[in-house]
Order: structure tokens, then sequence, then C-alpha cells
């Protein structure tokens, strides 16, 4: 039989068939069993599977595996120096947390409280009063690093010496969609390949059986939509991908046949035909990775289903993530299947805060008090237990946790309006805000920056998005400016041609 | 002109090298006058901190210093950044650079890492107000001013070089040529050691060029038809077939949205509809069908509103070309951008990005900020383009051609004269119901003393007594007392007055108390106090401060109703009001832009009400802040006019406009004022009808309600005697407010009504009163002619206007303040430079060009997007061509022929081409035609090893290559292997299916699963909602020209074959039609396999997939042995059928 060479190297397609097969059932002997068919074990279907359908795609599978070669885009690629984090953690708070009522205490804003602004402020989104407005929540110093954390977060507060606290963020857009769009592709643009995309092109994926970015939903897309979590003009493969709450987070994951027993037989005649036109018309690299395509998708089918599968977690895991609780079940439940992904080698994980009745998500333009303790008391215990439990699985070292929003809020006061807004809110501030990291390589339990006495300005030691982007990057072992992929002419960057590794932050 | 013109350019020149040499001069002469003082504080107290502080952004260790500033020389100092001079020397709050260093300006904070220390700061102001003495000597290396850009050795890169007319190659091997193309390739071949694959074979050369032309799989009689065809000109018939298909249009289409980022929608937060997009995709798919020429097509697109000889649509009733510059707004659009100046900058750049790399495969966009890294087009090239740019704006057009246009003046003009003439044969009539006021007036007071479930006996019997119309008293009832509630309305006070009186006060009391309360003074008055803006009235003849498009609204405000509009109760002076003659007219009215003062507008409108809302509404106010329709007001479809309010929370400040539009031809809209204001509270002015009855309750001495009666009997009688026509007040007489409903309820006999085209309301008041007796006392002989002429005459608009044309709507492009930008120093458009006069880039029109003295200049630009000179259109065009049919372009980078693109593979085919192309007359079907005919084309896709070894890239087209199907291929393949596909070509866009896994802001209602059956570009492309089965196979997301889709394999496209809902359905169908027609399972399974694949099925395959059909029945038989046979067999059948979509084959062309 003639046989073309797709792979670059002389070894036959029949040759590495049987090598497969090893090396399908060596790695999956260890895997725990999940069922995504009634009585059928994963493992079996596997096996089976090897035998049947997905023997010639194996072959174009482990030829990447082998060489790394280029037809797979989600092939591990080497960092450009080593790194200290092999994956990330977005929790990102969609809707801008105000930074005066969270990590950022201004006493200033007590004293002078109703009174006027002492400097011009910028156009913000509303036509709001320059009239200042003091936090309503209470600061306490906390842990050995005794950072300031206000009342919203106990719990986060317990962890503040694992925490780098940036007060001095600096991003560019006043307005959710471009600001959302900017904190995710350091472009207020729709369009730009999102962090996550960024970074799996960068590093690869370790994970063989799930996507290397996942986005957890929890019931609401920030403004800009889908578009945020997007590969941009990166090929289609580094997308992020999205999680829906409930037994079916991707579309189209779950098999239409009403038993494995016919999907695997259909599979099984896709094979032969598919064989059958590579025999007739000769092979191709094209045709092999879209054969191949089956074989990832299939693993797909019944790693997801094994993965929110809970059953394995104790008593006391579910209790530190709250699941126990009606306020906190919900992100309770994102923070440990975040865990979750972060061991099976997902690459970048972002979650999203839930929905909640009667307000709308950080957005506090008004009744700000009522919103943030909301959407505090939602996220704060999970958020430090994902921290503890990845800390105590020692997954924290080589897993950099980032929290923030798009931007904060003013220290001036939205007044009701007799319209949107009923009680005293704030509105957008991107010119100074506070977000931190944890673990992955970070200098912890220290803060850095600072606003002006009023938290409007970021003054000392400016951290722009773009900076953001850059650190995070080379905690990943990448070098912002070498990251690049050509579009449009030139070769685009996450950061465009901006961003400074902000050292000083770094362990 | 001309002369003065250059004159002044040269002053301005001259003027600048004074000054620029005066700099120069300045700081030696003040670094020569320094004292030991001054250099000892400079070299203790600044120089350090400039050092430490400024240099690493603003000193010659960067190439580029940030800002263009540099603070290690005594010049650079002097000189200053992009932003201008740093110091006013002695002027320390004049200085930018303590205002800078000092943060109290917004955009301006330095150093940007943190603030210098008080003491710092004070050190720069002392250091300021001593003069800034610099005593540093050190040369700054002198920065051109202008651009540096070698234009001469630029022009001699491949892609600026005038085409060659190249010789065609002699090659050995001349009977595998076919075209000239094949001698190309041919040469290049036979000079690597290389040879030409084999031909396909036949099958697999008629998928390929029917998918490549049509985006459609063959059919198995179109195989048949080929495979029988044994003639030489086999292959020239069937592509004569597919150009000449509706459907090659689609295919093309589709490849050609892609250059122009087509969307339908705004994306952003909300996702807003761009309306009429769709237009623009059947102007391209018919442009494509009827092979209009490509330089007409690129002028269409750049200035298709402004060409002298515009295209009309083939069946001549709209215009084609201006329909093509829609293409500049297919962009993302803010919802609120927090600075107009810069979104409407950052919407230029995006149309410079695509208007360059579509037409002309540069990126022109990269000189935003800077003069383009690699290619000649410096930073003023880009502003002379963002000149056109600013100088037009989209509007929402109508784009009747002028036959249509026409037939509508004239049916208005008929309609006008039948209105006329209806009136005046109204006239008695009006006369004699004028009188019948007081009558009618004290009747409906009596009838409303009763309980309400008495009141219908009461009409009748009250009416029969007293001589009156049952239908009319029963509407003079229900007017008055919903009046009680109106002050707006005429008959407010007759209706409070006899409220208070059924309250038991006295006539006297309450005419009192009412007359007060009607003879105040407005209350709150527009303006005054309020400082309110009185925007428009509509009071001035025509309409100065609006553009009016189509012909509903006529030539300016309205004072008068037609007899026909149903609008009850509206009495005053001008309004703007779309009903013309006719629910059926359509147009719309656009204000002057400005910037949104205040937080309020009030607008006091009306008219009929519809369903739709949002920007798709066809009757609507509409607020546009920065291009985004944000705001709306929807007529209430009741009867008058009232004031609506929209809060500008987000919009004030804005860059912004008004829209009046009307899109219904069954409703209209009016309007009378708008104010903008402070206030929540829209004025309290009194309306017109009021004012006019303020003579009327200022009277003295009336006494008795039947007094106030005939008070309103005398006002309406004075009224008809003064108005030579019919005053708008008369039409309250009528009970539907349409003033022919009058006439016609009063004297039919049984209150018939011939308001046939009466408004929703009016027609149930209508029905309402048909079944109350009539009078009978006016049916005399003359009224019955009278009434038989009007009717005639009614019959005869109804006629008129049922044939007025439907208006075409268009977004389209039009001139707006036609200016000059100047150059946005480093893209920030607070800091302007140089005046960049609009011109075409200097690279290809050289710096002598004509100067734009007409409109926004886009002719002009136009003209030279297809001179002769610029080589760079008809080459991009014909390697686009060539990129879809050969896998890869000539050019490989098809959007960037600039230094960073890829040179050609094959310079001199390419000019041969581009040559070709233009001595075709610009045909883009001739390019088709040369290119799959060749012999090059008809190879085959097998690769040979040694060939491979050879060129892996496949770069000098060894072979075809194997090239996978685009998402909308895949869906459209399917629906025509499965039956499902309409193969209705054009229309309106189809909603997208939306699955429960797309979520976010402004999502839609789904469409249906299948979209109908039309084929995928008419999916409407909803920004952030694109179809995930075009996701998933790379649809290019629509942010920029993309001439080469990525190609990548990734697992969901698996899932979305394997277990999408959509997939399914379409394997049932094709399952369910398939049994239909052939019940022999071989036989089936071959046709199965020709439809998919276009090949017959192997032996083997047929007894593979047998073998299927039998165990696959056994096991779905085990699961469910309730299945029926017919059953069972249509589920194994839909499995076979599903499992060749998802075979490899299905989505791969070879």
């Amino acid at each position: 039989m003639k046989r073309v060479n797709v792979f670059g190297r002389q070894s036959s397609i029949l040759n590495l068939r049987s090598r497969i097969r090893e090396y399908r059932l060596d790695t999956n002997l260890n895997h725990r069993i999940n069922l995504s068919y009634p009585g059928i074990s994963r493992r079996e279907m596997l096996c089976r599977s090897a035998n049947g359908f997905g023997g010639l795609a194996l072959a174009a599978m482990l030829a990447d595996k082998l060489d790394a070669s280029a037809t797979n885009p989600l092939a591990q690629r080497p960092p450009h120096y080593a790194a200290k984090a092999k994956s990330v953690i977005f929790l990102f708070m969609d809707g801008g947390p105000s930074q005066m009522d969270t990590f950022d205490p201004k006493p200033r804003l007590a004293k002078e409280a109703g009174q006027t602004i002492p400097f011009e402020t910028p156009t913000t989104v509303f036509n709001i009063s320059n009239k200042i407005f003091p936090s309503p929540f209470q600061f306490k110093k906390h842990g050995q690093s005794g950072a300031d954390v206000s009342d919203l977060f106990p719990h986060v507060a317990t962890c503040v010496d694992d925490l780098v606290i940036i007060r001095s963020m600096v991003a560019d857009h006043s307005e959710h969609t471009a600001a959302n769009y900017f904190m995710h592709s350091g472009s207020g643009f729709q369009g730009r390949p999102s962090m996550g995309a960024w970074v799996t092109y960068g590093l690869g994926s370790e994970c063989d059986n799930l996507p290397g970015f996942v986005v957890l939903e929890s019931g609401l897309i920030p403004p800009g939509g889908l578009d945020l979590f997007g590969s941009g003009f990166l090929p289609a493969s580094y997308q992020g991908t999205l999680f829906r709450k409930g037994k079916s987070p991707i579309a189209d994951l779950e098999p239409r046949e009403k038993s494995s027993e016919l999907q695997i037989a259909k599979l099984d005649l896709l094979r032969r035909l598919n064989q059958g036109v590579l025999e007739q018309f000769g092979s191709s690299r094209e045709l092999e990775a879209t054969i191949g395509n089956y074989e990832l998708a299939f693993r797909m089918q019944a790693e997801v289903p094994d993965l929110l599968d809970l059953r394995g977690e104790s008593e006391a895991t579910r209790k530190l993530y709250g699941l126990d609780e009606s306020e906190t079940q919900e992100f309770g439940l994102q923070c440990l299947l975040a865990r979750r992904l972060i061991e099976r080698s997902v690459r970048f994980v972002e979650l999203l805060p839930p929905a909640r009745q009667g307000i709308d998500r950080w957005d506090q333009h008004g009744a700000l008090e009522n919103g943030h303790r909301i959407n505090a008391k939602a996220t704060d215990k999970p958020i430090a237990a994902l921290l503890k439990d990845l800390k105590g699985r020692g997954l924290l070292e080589s897993t950099l946790v980032v929290w923030g929003g798009e931007f904060g809020r003013t220290p001036t006061a939205q007044f009701p309006d007799g319209g949107y807004v009923k009680e005293i809110g704030r509105d957008h501030d991107p010119f100074g805000f506070t977000m931190w990291l944890a673990g992955g390589g970070v200098k912890a339990g220290t803060t850095f920056g600072s606003t002006d006495e009023y938290g409007y300005f970021a003054v000392e030691n400016k951290v722009h998005v773009h900076d953001l982007h850059a650190t995070i990057l080379h905690l990943l072992g990448l070098d912002h400016t070498k990251l690049t992929y050509p579009f449009s002419g030139r070769n685009m960057r996450l950061t465009d041609v901006h961003g400074r590794v902000v050292k000083e932050i770094l362990a | 002109m001309c002369i003065v013109v250059s004159f002044l350019r040269l002053l301005t020149r001259r003027w600048l090298q004074f000054a620029w040499l005066m700099l120069l001069l300045w700081p030696a002469q003040v670094s020569a006058n320094l004292n030991a003082e001054q250099i000892e504080f400079f070299e203790k107290e600044i120089r350090p901190l400039f050092v430490s502080k400024c240099y690493s952004c603003h000193s010659a260790q960067l190439p580029a210093p940030m800002g263009g500033l540099r603070l290690d020389t005594a010049e650079g100092v002097v000189k200053g950044g992009d932003s201008g001079p740093l110091i006013v020397p002695g002027e320390p709050e004049k200085s930018l650079l303590i205002k800078a260093v000092s943060y109290k300006d917004l955009q301006l904070k330095m150093p940007p890492t943190g603030k210098l220390t008080d003491e710092e700061i004070q050190r720069l102001i002392t250091w300021v107000k001593m003069g800034a003495p610099d005593p540093r000597n050190e040369v700054a290396s002198a920065t051109a001013p202008t651009s540096r850009i070698d234009f001469e050795k630029a022009r001699t890169f491949w892609a600026f070089r005038k085409i060659q007319k190249p010789v065609v190659p002699v090659v050995e091997q001349n009977s595998w040529v076919s075209s000239p193309i094949d001698s190309f390739v041919l040469a290049q071949l036979q000079s690597k050691g290389l040879k030409p694959a084999p031909p396909a074979d036949k099958h697999a050369w008629l998928r390929r060029v029917t998918f490549d032309l049509i985006g459609l799989p063959p059919t198995p009689r179109e195989i048949e038809a080929y495979l029988a065809d044994n003639s030489a000109l086999a292959q020239d018939r069937v592509v004569d077939r597919l150009l000449a298909s509706p459907h090659y249009g689609e295919r093309w289409a589709r490849h050609w949205l892609d250059l122009v980022r087509f969307a339908e929608t705004n994306g952003h937060e909300f996702d807003n509809d761009k309306l009429d997009a769709w237009r623009y995709r059947d102007y391209v798919i018919r442009a494509l069908n009827q092979d209009v020429p490509y330089d007409q097509f690129v002028k269409e697109h750049i200035a298709g509103d402004l060409l002298p000889q515009k295209r009309l649509s083939a069946d001549g009733t709209c215009w084609e070309s201006p329909l093509a510059t829609g293409f500049l707004w297919f962009g993302e659009v803010l919802n609120s951008a927090t600075d107009s100046v810069k979104s409407r900058a950052d919407e230029v750049d995006n149309q410079i990005d695509v208007l360059t790399k579509a037409f002309l495969g540069l990126t022109g966009a990269c000189s935003r900020c800077h003069d383009h890294k690699f290619d000649p087009i410096p930073t003023t090239d880009y502003y002379a383009l963002a000149g056109f740019l600013h100088s037009t704006n989209v509007s929402e057009a109508i784009l009747d051609s002028p036959p249509v246009a026409n037939r509508i003046a004239e049916a208005r003009t008929s309609i006008g004269g039948l209105n006329l003439r209806i009136e005046r044969l109204m006239r008695g009539e009006l006369l004699h119901q004028a009188g019948l006021v007081d009558a009618y007036l004290l009747a409906a007071s009596e009838v409303l003393a009763k309980k309400p479930e008495e009141r219908e006996r009461a009409i009748f019997a009250m009416a029969s007594k007293r001589g009156l119309a049952g239908a009319l008293l029963s509407s003079w009832a229900a007017r008055i007392e919903a009046a009680q509630k109106q002050p707006e309305s005429l008959f407010y006070a007759y209706a409070r007055v006899l409220e208070q009186i059924h309250k038991g006060e006295s006539f006297e009391t309450a005419w009192t108390q009412i007359r007060l309360e009607t003879s105040k003074p407005a209350e709150v008055p527009a303006g005054g106090e309020r400082r309110d803006v009185i925007f428009e009235e509509f009071e001035s003849r025509g309409f100065p401060n609006w553009k009016a498009e189509g012909q509903a609204f006529g030539d300016g405000p309205v004072h008068r109703l037609p007899p026909n509009e149903p609008l009850r109760d509206y009495v005053g002076q001008g309004v703007a009001n779309s009903f013309g003659v006719s629910n059926r007219m359509v147009g719309s009215l656009t204000s002057r832009k400005f910037k949104l003062p205040k937080l309020f507008v009030h607008v006091l409108m009306g008219g009929s009400r519809e369903d739709l809302k949002g920007e798709k509404a066809r009757l609507r106010f509409t607020v546009v802040a920065d291009g985004h329709k944000s705001l709306h007001l929807f007529p209430k479809g009741e009867s008058g006019l009232q004031w609506m309010t929209l809060r500008l929370t987000k919009e004030i400040g804005r860059q912004g406009y008004f829209e009046i539009v009307d899109r219904s031809t069954t409703g209209h809209i009016v309007v009378d004022q708008i104010v903008l204001s402070d206030s929540q509270e829209p004025p309290r002015t009194f309306r017109p009808p009021v004012a006019g009855i303020q003579p009327l309750v200022s009277q003295q001495g009336i006494q008795s309600l039947e007094e106030l009666a005939r008070t309103y009997r005398q006002f309406f009688q004075n009224t008809l005697q003064k108005n030579q026509g019919v005053s708008p007040i008369v039409a309250t007489l009528s009970p539907t407010g349409r003033l022919e409903d009058l006439a016609a309820n009063q004297l039919l006999p049984g209150g018939r009504s011939l308001s046939l085209q009466a408004s929703h309301t009016a027609q149930s008041e209508v029905r309402k009163f048909a079944w109350l007796p009539d009078s009978g006392s006016r049916a005399g002989t003359s009224q019955k002619i009278t009434l038989e002429q009007i009717t005639q005459l009614q019959a005869m608009r109804e006629q008129i206007e049922r044939r007025i044309p439907e208006s075409i709507f268009g977004m389209i492009g039009s001139d707006e303040e036609p200016h000059d930008v100047q150059v946005h120093i480093r893209g920030n458009h607070k800091n302007l430079g140089e005046v960049a006069p609009r011109r075409f880039l200097q690279v290809i029109a050289g710096d002598k060009q004509p100067p734009v003295i007409e409109g926004s200049g886009r002719l002009q630009l136009a003209e030279w997007m297809v001179h002769r000179e610029n080589p760079l259109t008809p080459r991009v065009m014909v390697n686009r061509i060539w990129k879809h049919h050969f896998g890869q372009g000539i050019v490989r980078s098809v959007d960037n022929f600039g230094k960073t693109g890829e040179p050609p593979t094959h310079p001199e085919l390419l000019d041969f081409l581009a040559q070709k192309f233009i001595d075709s007359g610009w045909s883009i079907k001739a390019m088709h035609r040369i290119m799959v005919l060749s012999s090059t084309y008809a190879m085959s896709s097998q690769a040979d090893l040694k060939a491979e070894e050879l060129d892996p890239e496949n770069k000098w087209l060894h072979r075809m290559p194997m090239q996978r199907l685009e998402g909308e291929s895949i869906r459209d393949a399917i629906l025509a292997v499965s039956g499902r596909l309409d193969p209705k070509v054009l229309g309106p866009a189809i909603p997208p299916h939306i699955s429960a896994y797309q979520d976010g802001r402004g999502k839609p209602e789904s469409g249906p699963l299948d979209g109908n059956g039309r084929r995928s570009i008419y999916i409407q492309v909803r920004r952030n909602f694109l179809t995930p089965i075009f996701l998933a196979f790379d649809y290019p997301l629509p942010i920029s020209a993309i001439g080469r889709r990525s190609v990548s394999t990734v697992p969901s496209q698996a899932l979305m074959l394997m277990n999408n809902e959509f997939v399914v359905q379409q394997a049932e169908a094709w399952a369910h039609r398939s049994l239909e027609v052939e019940t022999d399972p071989e036989r089936g399974v071959r046709n199965m396999f020709l439809t998919a694949f276009g090949r017959p099925a192997q032996d083997q395959e047929v007894q593979e997939t047998l073998e299927f059909l039998q165990a696959q029945a056994q096991r779905h038989a085990k699961l469910q042995p309730a299945l029926s046979e017919v059953q069972l067999k249509e589920r194994v059948w839909a499995d076979v059928a599903h499992v060749l979509f998802n075979s490899a084959e299905f989505v791969y062309i070879r």
C-alpha cells in the first residue's frame, strides 16, 4: 500500500497503530472511571474505541505527541524562560468593585463627606455629582502583613498573607464594554484575542481531554459578550470554552444517540469510510487531523461528566467552599470546579460572578452598600476556600490567582435620580483601582502602589492593565514582547506596544 | 483661487521655517549668558532630577523618545514634544512641564510611574521662574519635522511598480497547457524540477468547480450530464452554467463580505441592529451575478452616492450604486462612548483599515500614530484619507429611482387634489354639524349624568327624540368624558364644568373655577426660567434644520390635516407629519448634529401605534448619540398629541442628532415640538386647543351650561366661516378624527362608515356606531348626490393610494461638512498637528494632486482607486480570486502587499492576470473562466511523495490543494443534500438560531433551527451572536478585512457534526427523503454516496454500509422494541446519513 509520509518521518501509520494502543491503555489505566452512559465504563469505552474507530485518528494524535508537530495547535510549547506559574485562575469581578470599599481605605472621605472633591474630575459614564461619598464599610488590618480589608471580605481577609494587593491599577476606558475588552485583550475593541487565548497559544495545553481555556459562567455574561473570551485573530483552537451551569456545560457535548453503543457503531462505520477514503484518494495532513479530531471530541464527551462528578469530594471540602449555604453555593461550586480544572492541567480558568436578584453585577451606580454586600457574600467564602484548598494541595505555587474588575468606582457619589438610581452609589473609575494576585510566584503578603487621598487616581507605582498582562505572562514564563502573532501587517501582542513587568511584586 | 491657496501655503511654510530657525538659535543665546549661580542650580537641582525621573523615556536612550520629547539636551527642552513647547520661561503656570509634574492635567501626568515629591516640583517651578537656564551644549540630533519616506525608492518595490505586460513563457510539454496560466505555472514547476500532478478524475473536478463557483455540491443529475458530455467543451459548458447560476453571486458575495467585515448589528453592549445592512449584501450578490465591472464596483463602494452615472436596479425601481457605500459602517459601534471625538476617530480608523486592506492590500491603519514602519504611508497620508471619511456620514436614505419617486410625487399631487374636492363637498355638511354642536354637547351632558350601564339606551332614546345621530351622540359623550383628563383638549373646559356640576356644584362656581384654571398663562412655558432649549417647533417654511428623505413629510411642516388622516383633537400650527396624503407614504427627517446639552428631551408627538420597538420600530423618534441609535419614542396611537420624555443619562454631552422616522406603510408619526430641558417634567404650556378656546372662556356673562354649549357652537361656526378651506380644528367634529367619517356617518342610512382605512382605534369606534339607528332626517336627495360624489372620489383616491410604489431604504454614505483634518499626533485626537489635505496615497498618486474642491472628495478618491497609475487595485483583486480557486494567493498574504507581506510566488503570472483583468473590462467572471478552465486547476490533489519533499508548501502548485469547506458551505451542503435547501435568492435576513449556550446582553429571539432552509449568507450576522457552526469552522470575526480565513481543526467541529441538533435534524430529513425515492437498500446507499460526495460509492463502502444498516437496526430494536418497521428504517437510515455528514470527505474538496 502506497503511503504518503504526512508527518515528515519515515514510519508507517500501521506501525504506529499498535504503539498507540499501548499508549492509550497505559494513560487511561489509572483514571477514575466515570460513566457518561449507563452501563458502560469510560475505560471500556476507550478500549473499544481504540480498537474501533479511533485507531487511525490516534496515529495523528500520537505523532503529535511524539514530535509536537505543528499539526496540533494545542501541543505543549516550552515557555521563554523558567515559569513560576503553570496556570491561571482569573476571578473576574464583572461590573467593577469599588476600591475604597474593599482594599483601599480612604479615611479622608469620611471627614469630608458630602463636600465637593477638590479637583477636576474626568467625564464619567453618568452625569454624576462631585460630592464625596465615604465608604459605608469598616476596615481592619489583617494577617502578618497587616493588609487593610473591609468587612465585606471576612474570609479573604484570612488569606491576605498570600496576596499581593495592587492599589494602583489603571485602565483606559470608563465604560463597561470597552473596559471589559481592554481587561481581557489589551484592546478596547471587539475581536482581539483574550488573555486566556494568548496564554494557551503561548504554552499549549497539558490537558488532552479538555480545552486549554475554560470560562465558568454562572448566569451572567459581561457586557461585550462571548468575544471577551474569543481567540480574535488567533486560530479558533485557543478560544475560551464557556461552561454553563448544570449537567451539560458545553454545547453539542452530549451525544444524541440513545446509547453509547449506537454512537460507537456509527463512529466505527465512520472510521471505515474515512479509512477507505484515505486509501482510495491518498492521505493528507488535513484529512488526518480532521479524523483525529473525533478522538478528542469523543474523549471530551467522557471527561466533562467526570469533571462535574463531585462524589469524590469530602464533606469538609464542600463545607469549605460553602456548598451547604444558599448564598455561597453557586460561586462555591464554580470555585471548586476551578480547582478541579487546575488539577486536570487546564491552562486558564476564568470565573464570572453569579447573577443576583435585584442587582447588576458589581456595577453599583446606586445602592452601593447593599449591592456590594450581596456580591461579597456570594464570593468571599468560596474565594478564600479556593485559595486555601489550592494551597493545601500544593497547587497554589503553580497557579496564579487574579482578582479584580474592569475598573473601580468613584469616591464621589452618584445620587438617586428618580430613574435608574434609587440610593447612593458610585460611577466608574478606571484611573486608580484595586486588584489582587495570589500564588504562582508573586510576593505574597504585600500591598503595592497607592491612589491619592480620595482614591480617585493612582499616584504611586501605577500598574496599567498592560503592565498587569505583561506580569501575568512573565509569571507563566512568557516574555510579553515575544509572544506575538502576525496580523494586519504586524506582530500583534497582548500588550500592544506597551507593558512593563512589575518586578516589584514578584517573589 | 489656486494661486491664492498656494501663496498662502507658501507663506505658512516660510513662517514655519522662520520660527524653526528662531527656536534653534534661542538656546545658544541663552546659554551664552548664564551666570555661575544659574549653572549651579541647573546642575545640582535639575539635571539629576531629569536623569533619574525622566531620561528613561525622554532621552537618546530610546531610539524614539516618548511623545517626541527629549530632556537630555537643551534644544530638546526648548523644542518640547509632540504636545508643544515644554516651558514658557519665567511663567511656571503657563508651562506644560509644571502642569504635567503637578498632576493637574487629566491627560498629562508625568512621570507616569508616580508623582514627584512636592519639593521636587518646587525645584522645577523655581527653575522655570529663573527662565529655565540650561547650560548643556550637547547638540541635539536634528529630527526632521516631516516624513522621511523616500517615495522614489519605495516605488521600486514590486507591489508599487506599474503592471508589466509579461510575455507568456514558452514551455515544453505544452500538450498540458490549455491556458496561458498553465504556461506560467509549468515554467516555474519545470525550473524547480517538478511536474504537474495528473488530472483529477471527472467527479472530483465537477465537485471542486461546483463548490468553488456556487458553494453547493453538484446534484446527481448534473453529475450524470457532465459524465455524458464527452465533447471538448464539456468543462466550458459546466463553467458557463455555474457562472450563470444565481447561486454564483451568493457564493462569491460571502468572500467579499469577509473583506468588508460585514455585520448586521453594532456589537458592543446591546448589539443593536444596523438597519438595512442586508440591502448591501443583496447589492453584492446582484453585482456579482451581473458581473458589474470591478472598477465600477470599487467606485460605487467609495462614492456610489456621488457618481454622476449611478446604476439603477435591474427592475428600475431603486438606485444600486449608493448601496455600496454602506460598507463603511459595518464596524462596531459603541453604545456609550465617553469621548465623542475619539469614538469618531476610532470609527474612521476602522474604515481606513478596511478600505486600504480590501481594495489596496495595504495596512493603512498602521499610520495612525506614526509613519508606517514598513510601507511608504506617512501619517499625513493616513489623515488625508481620514479627511474623506470625516467628511462623510451614514444616512438612512430612500433609494427610489426617479420614475418611482415621480410616481409617488404624482400620486401625492393627485390625492391632494382629490382631498381638496372632498373637503369642498363636505363644506355644507360641516356647517350643518357646527350648528348642531350645542345640541350634541347638551345631549352628551345628559347621557353622562346617567350610570354607565344605562347610557346606551339613553343615547337611543335621546337621539331619536331630538333628531340627532345616535352614532355621533355616542362619540360626543365618550369624548367629553375623556376630555375631563385632557387639559389640551378643546372640550376640556366644558367637560370639567360638567364634571363639577355632576358632583353637585352650581354652574357658576364650576365655571369660575375652570375659567381661572384655563385662563392662567402657561404655568411653566418652554424656555424661560427652566432655561429650556426649544430645539424645534416646526413653524418655519420647509425643514431648514432637517434632512428630509422620502416624500411622507412633504416639503415642510403641515398646517392643515388631510380629511382622511385619523388624528382627533389635534389643533395647532405647524407639525412635522408623515401622513403626507396617505399612511402608505414613508420617509424620515434627520436633524443637524449638535452636542446634546441637556439631560431631558421632551417631544410633543402623536401618531399610529405599532408593535416593533427599538431601532427596528417603523415609527419612531430617535436620539442618535455618537452614531448609536440609543433612545426612542414611539407614537401611542392615541388621539391628539402628547408630551413624551427621554432621559439622556448617557447621551448628554455627546455628539448627537434626532431622527423622525416613518417606515410604515400602515401608519404615520406627527411631531409638533422638541424641547431640551434640565427638568424631567415636560413644559406645561397650554397647547393650541386651549389657546384656541381662550377667547371663548374669557367671555363674560356665560350663565349656564346651555350658554357655554352655544358658545362652543359659535366658536365652530366662526372658525368655519373664517377658513376658506377646512381648518384642522373642524376635524374635532368627527367622531373618528377623520373629517370624512363625519360626512359618512351622518349621511349614510344606518351610520355605515366609509372609513375604509381608519386607524385601529378609529375603526373600532366606527364599528361600535354601525348598529345604531340613524335619524335619517338628513338623507335628502342633494345630500345623497354629495355623498355619492365623495364616495367616488374616495374610491379614486384609494386606487391611487394602492398604486403608490414601495420605497426602498438603505444604509448609505452621504457628504457632511466636508473638511480636511489635522494630523493627530501619536494618534491622539487631543494633540493636533498640521492639516493633512485630502488626497490619495502619495506613493501612488505623487504629491502634486489637485486639491479637493467639492464635497467630501470621495469621487476623486474613487477615481484614484481604479486609476491606471494604481497597480494595486487590479493586482489585489485578481490575487483574491486566485486565492479562492487555488487555496493560496500568488501573494499569500492576500490583504498585505506591503513589505511585511509575502512576495508573489509567480510575479509575472500576477501581472499577466492583472492586465488581463483590466483588458477584459474588469470582468470578474472572465477571471473565473481563465482560472478554472486551466489545466492547473484540473490537477489532482493527490500528493506525490517526491514532489512533497521538493515543495512541501505546494508553493509552485505541483498539485491542487485539498480544501476544507467553510462553515457556511458545510451548512449549505447539508441542506442541499438533505433536500431542505430553499433556492430563493436575496431578501431580508433570517434571524439566527440561538442555542442555550449563547448568552449575553442583547440576546435576540431565536430564529428557526434550519434557518428556513435558506442559504447561510442569508442568516443574519449578529456581531455578538455569531452562528456557532460558522464559528467552529473559522468564520472570521467582523472586525477587519479578512481575505484569508484561518483553517483550524478543533474538537468542537467534531462535536458539532456529531451532536448538534441541526445536523441530526437534517440527517433525519435526508433519510426520510431517500426512503421516499428509493426502497432498495443498495441503490439507496449508492444514491446517498453520490449525493454527498459527488462520486459513485465503492463496492466495499456499499458492503460496509449495508452491514451497518442491519446491525444497527438490531441495536435500535433491542433498545426500543416498540419501534415500528417504518420507524426503525428511518432511524437507521438517519444514522447512515449522519455518518456521511461526519465523513472527512464531506467537508473536504479534493
